[in-house]
């Protein structure tokens, strides 16, 4: 992280002490399922639940989960692409559920999103160098004669030959692609980027790469990612902090070194000990969770704890009361009524 | 933010690819079919003639030489004489400007009006797409020249008030086809990715829906010219469109229909002219489709 | 097939017809300037023009207006004839014979030439009979009905008379003479129609010809008889049942001029006297008719549709 260098920014671009902070408190977006007559909704599924979610500058937060756990929803909202039916977003002391669209448009440009799908995410029928300066053009931070060189600059700026700027995305490799990408997230030079599964179209070797971009950039410029992924070990690469979510909630929360060492929740255990490690007697040493069933059905929850049909540990209480996130202090919140009853994944 | 270098050795190398718009791939394998060369080539032709009529035309299209009327096929009338003595040959030349001119203006206004309507029902969908929708279902339920015929009955007859009515009639396929379309591109992601940098909606509209619904809206269109090419020369036959003197190939098919005794053979060049025209019209609709569609599949 | 999706069907069909009537009765008031005036002509004095008023009751409001036209339709009272003082109706029910015999044997013509002729061009596709009808197709599409009908004209009644160049003789008069009046507007109007089919018909057997359990069969040996039998006609009958239902417009609309070239007095005729002698009464019942008759035939052609595809009824 670059201190001193970003709170000189934050100095001179923001008037309000609460600059560069995202606070999103109680979101809750429902999907209506299945349309009777007259297109009324006969089900819906709370796809997130009650989420509270706190960045600041500098810091990654990483959202693990599995599909169908609401992190994509999550990174919707928070991207702002969606309305949440009830809480707020609060981005740098502004309440992004009160704007009017031209405020809200203006407040893009300090968070920006880096989409999953790199083959559906660029408009097939502009050239690399408009996608990545058209934001600048939105924001008349540039003509559109200043266009091409902006784009340029842009492109090496993760690492791509300045000269792809005249192709067009269905001549760029899905590596590529995602470098452009993130080249054209970075254009309005926001301290927040949304990334959604950045890697999950790609294979194996340039997945790496692209992550390894991520990080440089965060170290360099000291740039927020938000990271959602199902996979704990991308997580892990890159964030300072990982919220764990099940079926719309977060289920614990903390500093990545205390939870991936230390995990107090039965689903954070789970998916730790999926994740392989390099170190083979390690690896052959370790206790494999295998979680028992499926995710229930979103539609239809259970009562109390959501997760107690798959826990190992499930007591009676647990079918009765629906634990809430409690702090065990230095930031580490669980929601478990047992706590505790689970070791070190390793 | 500081700008920072990251070396990626496996990207960084730059492909001798030839760097090419989809629009110009797309053009180039247009142009390596033998039938829309033909096609284009054959409109080329018709829209040089057009510009250069009073120079081309051996004689002037509206000069009467009653002496002469009904004259056979000859080297000074190289398709005749209608029964005014006029010169068919100078008289179907200047009729070209009217046969390119009344599709492109009829399909002009179609676009007008349908493009920008399809684009908001596919977009804004709910009761905006509802009512639309129904609207162009119940215009398209009426016979296209039947549905023309009642708004020249209000409008009165008279080429302007021709092609605007067939603009009218054309407009629901195109709200038909855009509002598909646009459908199908709003659930691309990279609307969201517009959405995401902050993009107004018409923007959006303009810069990313648009030249993706380009290719189905430019075939249809294509084809339309030549529906409109047929419907023209239809309402001039009956009158309704191109006043006299003036000749269009629909009323120079009148003239010759009305004198079937005298010249029967005087049916065939107009008609002949309006069927290479609208055959060029429906290749390069197939064309295209064909064309753009290879891009998709690939 | 479910009751819901009929009944959604029938419903979405009044609906449009609904709007039709609101289109077709603004015809009126969109005339630039006095409908009446229009309508009784330049020349026409004052109490002619008023008279006119009060008969196409341009006095009352809009809505009355509107809401006695509507009563009327639904009694089968279209209204009168400016030019004449006769019903609409009965003026349309005179002309209706005419182009009915014009258009269903024009239908019976373009499915009985295109979809053979597709069929046969899809199943031997790249060979010389599969390339002379797509080229036939493709220039018949291009080919204005009425020129057909002049082209027709000159061979069959002027150069050689062996069929009467004008008019319409009722079936009563006999098949014979009835059809001999019938055959040449009846193909000038099937052509483009029978073309668009024999498109349709190829691609659609060419698609089904390359499905995975066609080839199966056909590797199991299945002969080509058994083959078009069993599957290749219910296929291709889908497509060609739509392109069917689309065709009942273009059909009406292409006889307006068909008729008027062939001397018939039919509803196309009636449709372009009227706007000459600006009979707007009479224009707006043949909108309405073409409307309803297109309305209903997509509405059985939606149902024969179902019947060929399992997989819609449900939907």
């Amino acid at each position: 992280m670059t201190g001193s260098a970003s709170i000189d920014a934050i100095a001179k671009d923001q008037p309000s002490a609460a600059a560069r902070e995202l606070r999103a408190h109680g979101l809750v977006r429902t999907y209506p399922i299945g349309r009777g007559a007259f297109g009324r909704a006969h089900t819906a599924v709370r796809a997130v639940d009650g989420v509270d979610l706190e960045i600041t500058a500098g810091v990654t937060v990483g959202v693990v989960g599995e599909s169908g756990s609401g992190k994509s929803t999550l990174g919707r909202l928070v991207s702002l692409l969606e309305r949440p039916d009830a809480g707020r977003i609060v981005l740098d002391g502004r309440d992004t559920g009160r704007l009017h669209r031209a405020e809200l448009q203006e407040l893009r440009r300090r968070l920006q999103v880096v989409f999953q799908d790199p083959f559906g995410s660029l408009d097939p029928t502009k050239s690399i160098g408009h996608a990545v300066a058209e934001p600048l053009l939105v924001h008349r931070r540039v003509r559109r004669s200043g266009m091409a060189t902006a784009a340029e600059e842009l492109l090496t700026t993760v690492g791509l030959d300045p000269g792809l700027a005249r192709r067009y995305p269905e001549q760029l490799s899905g590596g590529q692609r995602q470098r452009v990408c993130i080249a054209r997230a970075l254009a309005l030079e926001p301290w927040l980027l949304v990334a959604d599964e950045p890697t999950s179209a790609l294979d194996l070797s340039t997945r790496s790469e692209i992550l390894n971009l991520l990080l440089s950039l965060q170290q360099d410029t000291g740039l927020s990612i938000l990271l959602i992924s199902h996979d704990f070990a991308t997580v892990q690469h890159l964030a300072h902090r990982v919220a764990v979510m099940y079926l719309g909630r977060i289920v614990e929360e903390g500093p990545t070194h205390d939870v991936v060492t230390n995990p107090q929740h039965p689903y954070t255990s789970a998916l730790l000990s999926a994740v392989p490690v390099a170190d083979p007697p390690r690896q052959r040493a370790r206790q494999r969770v295998v979680l028992r069933g499926e995710a229930p059905n979103p539609a239809r929850l259970p009562s109390g704890c959501r997760f107690r049909g798959r826990c190992r540990f499930a007591v009676a209480e647990c079918a009765t009361t629906d634990p809430q996130l409690t702090d065990l202090g230095s930031g580490h919140r669980v929601a478990c009524l047992l706590h505790g009853a689970v070791g070190p994944a390793a | 933010m500081t700008a920072t270098t990251v070396t990626a050795p496996s990207t960084a190398a730059a492909a001798p690819l030839p760097v090419e718009s989809p629009w110009r791939q797309a053009l180039r394998r247009l142009l390596r079919r033998p039938s829309s060369v033909v096609a284009l080539g054959f409109l080329l032709v018709l829209i040089v003639l057009a510009v250069l009529a009073p120079w081309v035309a051996p004689h002037d299209p509206l000069v009467q030489d009653l002496e002469s009327s009904f004259a056979p096929y000859s080297a000074q009338h190289w398709l005749g004489t209608d029964d005014l003595g006029r010169d068919v040959a100078s008289r179907l030349i200047h009729a070209i400007r009217l046969a390119l001119l009344a599709p492109l203006i009829s399909v002009g206004v179609a676009v007008l009006l349908g493009v920008p309507t399809g684009l908001w029902a596919g977009l804004a969908r709910g009761w905006v797409d509802a009512v639309l929708s129904r609207l162009a279902d119940a215009l398209l339920s009426l016979p296209g020249l039947a549905f023309a015929l009642a708004i020249i009955a209000v409008v009165g007859p008279g080429l302007a008030n021709v092609m605007v009515a067939l603009g009218i009639v054309f407009a629901p396929t195109l709200f038909r086809v855009v509002r598909g379309a646009a459908m199908a591109v709003a659930e691309e992601p990279f609307i969201d990715a517009a959405r995401s940098i902050g993009s107004r909606t018409w923007r959006i509209l303009w810069v990313h829906v648009l030249p993706n619904v380009a290719a189905p809206l430019l075939v249809q269109a294509t084809i339309l010219m030549g529906l409109a090419l047929l419907s023209e020369a239809g309402l001039s036959f009956l009158g309704l469109g191109v006043q006299p003197p003036e000749a269009s190939w629909g009323s120079m098919l009148r003239t010759a229909y009305d004198n079937q005794f005298e010249a029967p053979l005087a049916v065939l060049p107009p008609g002949i002219a309006v069927v290479l025209t609208v055959l060029a019209f429906n290749t390069i609709g197939d064309a295209i489709r064909d064309v753009m569609t290879a891009r998709g599949r690939r | 097939m479910k009751p819901t999706y009929v009944l959604t069907r029938i419903g979405g069909g009044l609906v449009v017809l609904w709007l039709v009537s609101l289109l077709t009765f603004a015809l009126l008031q969109l005339v630039p300037g006095d409908a009446a005036q229009l309508v009784a002509g330049d020349n026409a004095s004052p109490e002619r023009v008023e008279e006119i008023r009060r008969q196409l009751g341009l006095d009352q409001p809009l809505i009355t207006q509107y809401l006695s036209w509507l009563g009327g339709i639904l009694h089968g009272d279209l209204g009168n004839s400016v030019f004449t003082g006769d019903p609409v109706t009965a003026a349309i029910l005179r002309a209706a014979p005419a182009t009915l015999s014009i258009t269903l044997v024009a239908l019976i013509i373009a499915v009985a030439i295109g979809v053979p002729a597709g069929i046969v061009a899809g199943l031997r596709q790249g060979g010389w009979i599969d390339r002379a009808v797509s080229l036939l197709a493709t220039v018949g599409i291009a080919m204005p009905g009425f020129w057909v009908g002049m082209l027709l004209i000159l061979l069959f009644a002027l150069t050689n008379p062996w069929l009467p160049a004008t008019g319409y003789a009722p079936i009563s008069d006999g098949i014979g003479t009835w059809l001999s009046h019938i055959i040449i507007p009846a193909t000038a109007l099937g052509l483009a129609t029978g073309a668009e089919l024999a498109r349709h018909a190829r691609g659609c057997v060419a698609d089904v010809l390359e499905r995975p359990y066609i080839r199966t069969a056909r590797a199991r040996g299945a002969g080509s008889f058994w083959l078009i039998r069993h599957h290749v006609l219910r296929n291709a009958a889908i497509p060609v049942v739509t392109v069917l239902g689309l065709q009942a417009g273009r059909l009406l609309g292409g006889s307006i001029v068909i008729e008027m070239v062939c001397g018939v007095d039919g509803l196309g005729t009636l449709a372009i006297n009227s706007i000459l002698q600006r009979d707007l009464p009479i224009l707006q019942g043949y909108v309405l008719l073409a409307a309803a008759v297109v309305v209903v035939v997509n509405l059985v052609v939606d149902g024969v549709y179902g019947w060929l595809n399992p997989k819609v009824r449900t939907s």
